[in-house]
């Protein structure tokens, strides 16, 4: 187990020495401590300049208003913990798998060593709290505990509390993943009955939710879910942990010692029931390190398209044939339209239509919120465009470090290099086009009173997709190296503001038509002309670049 | 010595080695060949105690893997093919916890420097892991595995991404330890190399052992006397069904492959 906390102690001191090393990674590191400062820090001494002030007393209904409220927090902090229980335990890295999972070291030691710092982990968040912001946070305490006789003794006794359950539910999910994430018939089956348990469990207490909100006497009826069968059995350790927290101060002792047995023996038997698995820990954390890692790499990159090829490869992605593109027989370089047809909808389809179900909610709005005089419009209007925005630029930065990656096989075609550029970026850009059509209809039918704003949607929506996507190409043939991390920050940056210039045209033009009460269909117009202009341009512009790009550089 | 049975693994229901057996004995260099995808990897990281065989057993110095898996694994090394290390670690910090993880803190003080020396590592040896290109990181994992006085090696390819000095000390050092008494099992696309270097193979295709044996053995039981390796590789693989060629040094007449 030593040897596990000198790895533990090096790590965490090299990663401050090379923080501090890097100038970028200091001005990375000093910029985050400044931003916690900004956001926790200064609301300490914001509460030191306000004084303590005085608290009213509350009347004597505040104990259950307490324990609901205490319920509430507690049933979240199990509820997270428990939702960890469909990975295997420990997030391990690569280098645990090839180094440490093939030494002596008893994997015992090693669950252990993981628990441990899981689970101070998961206390991290609420210690920087009471660090920071203790005393707001105890006057927030105060406020609630009005009334309560001793409300020291119920925040001591609530941090007990939150500490044991904090430990129960780390244990859980040990014991959990260990048995569930098992590459075997039984361990499938057990993983599968779980998630069903807990979705049944979440639905019914949804439900049961739900019909205290609507019902006349809501507190009774939340009171009375808190005292539940379902609270009381299934809940157990979340009753538990109320109990201990609020027991004493109602004059239930034995309850809250019962509820500090239920949490310590509960913790206890889970923790003897990971370690008897434990010896099941290296198979399924090596089985979900490569995928893990790969995909991690490919997020840092922004490439998409790897992370689906993964998701090929485990077998989560099935080769669809969308009957209108295979229908399409494309001729000379439109074939690559046609391959990225395939492609994109392969890849970004299905963010596509999450993201186009956002829209049809935000669109639906103002029919459910009866906005008689589309008042919403000039909030919906820049979150449709912001959308269409966000996709695009997805789509192009995966879909051209695919391009990178494909240059021998694209090269090699019988057509210019401005040419297959250009072909490429309408490829690319169809997807995002596709996306702007539908969210400029779902704009038209759902601000039918203002037909002005959905037809400039309409119009611009798709042209604009497509000038996003155009631009990115250029700064990824700028910036060519994927695995470059300096480069990689630094393109993530360029592309942003390369997308925005792209944009920003046609919306200031939008802007002034609007304040010169043009009618917006005129600024969609020009918006197109415009888009299609910096479609062409990005095509000439990326031609000679792509030519002279050698991915062995 | 490693003694695998009979291993069988499962990867949902793809199963990736199907029924594997083989032995390797000390004072030997097995070679583990096969085409890609044969299992190689899964069986050397199923050896190494990373995977849990679905069924099989693995015997590393006479002690079971599954039931005594901390004396089975005590002198043993295990290097793989695309090392994931420690990146926040120095390459010293590196060896010295591995030297400890085998309880063998007095061996790296003693064996560091001439590891690092010998890898070409003292430069970088007080540099980050992840500041090392790939063949270094390639080293660093070989270095790993010398530092605890190891008896049974097991290398996934180890000599891809390797400079030609680095593979030749490797080699010679894998030579010196294999006449030290070493059982080391080597898992090579590198045909030639295994046909010099090893004292046999064992080859894989679609999760089975379709041959084994030496070399010798290998071309007299393919009927192809003087062919290379290679020949004899291509032969084997290109024809796996069912055919299991279970081969030492005996003069057994060729299996017929009908």
């Amino acid at each position: 187990m030593r040897v596990l906390w000198w790895l533990t102690g090096r790590v965490l001191v090299n990663s401050v020495r090379r923080a501090l090393q890097s100038p970028t990674r200091l001005i990375g590191v000093l910029f985050l401590v400044a931003w916690w400062f900004s956001i926790v820090g200064v609301n300490f001494f914001r509460y030191e300049r306000r004084g303590a002030g005085t608290i009213e007393a509350l009347p004597s209904e505040v104990y259950p208003i307490l324990r609901l409220v205490v319920i509430g927090g507690f049933l979240v902090v199990l509820v997270l913990r428990l939702l960890m229980s469909f990975r295997p335990p420990g997030n391990y890295q690569g280098a645990d798998a090839d180094v440490l999972f093939s030494t002596p070291v008893n994997p015992k030691a090693v669950l252990l060593h993981r628990f441990v710092i899981d689970y101070v982990f998961t206390l991290l968040f609420p210690l920087i709290v009471l660090l920071f912001g203790g005393r707001q946070t105890w006057r927030g305490f105060e406020f609630l505990a009005r009334g309560v006789e001793d409300p020291a003794l119920v925040g001591r006794m609530a941090l007990g509390a939150f500490l044991l359950l904090s430990l129960f539910g780390v244990a859980a999910s040990y014991a959990i993943g260990l048995a569930i994430n098992r590459d075997t018939p039984g361990g499938r089956s057990a993983r599968r009955w779980f998630g069903i348990l807990l979705g049944a469990a979440g639905a019914y207490l949804l439900g049961a939710v739900a019909g205290a909100v609507r019902s006349e006497d809501s507190l009774a009826a939340f009171l009375a879910l808190a005292d539940s069968w379902f609270a009381r059995v299934l809940l157990f350790p979340v009753t538990a942990a109320a109990d201990m927290a609020l027991g004493l101060t109602e004059g239930r002792a034995a309850d809250a010692w019962l509820g500090l047995g239920v949490l310590i023996g509960g913790s206890a038997a889970l923790i003897w029931a990971a370690r008897r698995q434990a010896a099941r820990l290296y198979d399924m954390a090596a089985r979900q390190i490569g995928g893990v890692q790969a995909r991690r790499e490919a997020q840092q990159r922004g490439d998409m398209f790897s992370i689906y090829g993964l998701y090929a490869r485990q077998g989560k992605l099935k080769p669809r044939r969308p009957p209108l593109i295979y229908g399409w027989r494309a001729k000379g370089a439109w074939a690559i339209v046609w391959r990225e047809a395939v492609l994109q909808t392969r890849a970004f389809g299905a963010m596509m239509l999450m993201m186009l179900v956002v829209l049809a909610f935000l669109s639906a709005l103002p029919f459910i919120a009866e906005d008689e005089k589309n008042a919403g419009v000039v909030f919906f209007l820049p979150v449709h465009l912001l959308m269409v925005f966000s996709f695009a630029l997805a789509v192009a930065q995966g879909g051209f470090l695919e391009t990178l990656r494909r240059t021998d096989v694209q090269k090699p075609l019988p057509f210019s290099m401005s040419t297959l550029c250009l072909m490429d970026i309408l490829g690319k850009s169809l997807l995002p086009a596709v996306m702007g059509v539908a969210s400029g209809l779902m704009l038209l039918v759902g601000m039918w009173r203002t037909p002005d704003y959905g037809l400039a949607a309409l119009l611009s929506f798709p042209g604009l997709a497509c000038a996003v996507v155009a631009v990115q190409l250029i700064v990824i043939l700028n910036f060519p190296h994927v695995d470059d991390p300096t480069q990689r920050g630094f393109r993530g940056m360029v592309q942003f503001l390369a997308g925005a210039i792209a944009v920003g045209p046609s919306v200031v033009v939008a802007i002034i038509f609007g304040l010169l009460d043009i009618p917006l269909t005129f600024a969609a117009v020009l918006s197109l002309m415009f888009s299609a202009g910096v479609v062409g341009v990005s095509a000439a512009v990326c031609g000679p670049l792509y030519a002279r790009f050698n991915p062995a550089d | 010595m490693v003694e695998v049975i009979s291993l069988v693994k499962e990867y949902g229901t793809f199963r990736a080695t199907d029924g594997v057996s083989f032995t390797v004995n000390p004072g030997e260099i097995v070679g583990l060949l096969g085409p890609n995808g044969a299992g190689k990897t899964t069986v050397l990281r199923c050896i190494a105690g990373i995977l849990r065989p679905t069924s099989g057993v693995i015997r590393i110095n006479g002690y079971d893997l599954l039931a005594q898996q901390a004396e089975a694994k005590r002198r043993m090394a295990y290097v793989p093919e695309v090392p994931a290390l420690y990146e926040l670690l120095t390459v010293q910090e590196h060896l010295r916890f591995v030297a400890m993880c085998y309880d063998r803190i007095d061996l790296f003080q003693q064996c560091a420097s001439e590891l690092l020396a010998k890898y070409n590592l003292v430069e970088k040896q007080d540099a980050f892991v992840a500041t090392l290109s790939k063949g270094m990181k390639q080293k660093l994992a070989i270095a790993c595995a010398f530092i605890h006085d190891a008896n049974v090696l097991l290398l996934d390819e180890p000599l891809i991404g390797i400079d030609p000095r680095g593979a030749h000390e490797f080699k010679q050092e894998l030579l010196k330890a294999r006449d030290g008494g070493c059982a080391i099992l080597i898992s090579t696309h590198l045909l030639d190399t295994a046909e010099r270097f090893c004292d046999r193979v064992v080859i894989l295709a679609r999760g089975k052992n379709i041959a084994e044996g030496t070399v010798q053995s290998l071309r007299r039981q393919a009927n192809l006397e003087g062919a290379t390796l290679e020949d004899v590789f291509l032969l084997l693989t290109e024809e796996q069904t069912d055919v299991r060629f279970d081969l030492g040094d005996s003069e057994e007449p060729p299996i017929s492959k009908g």
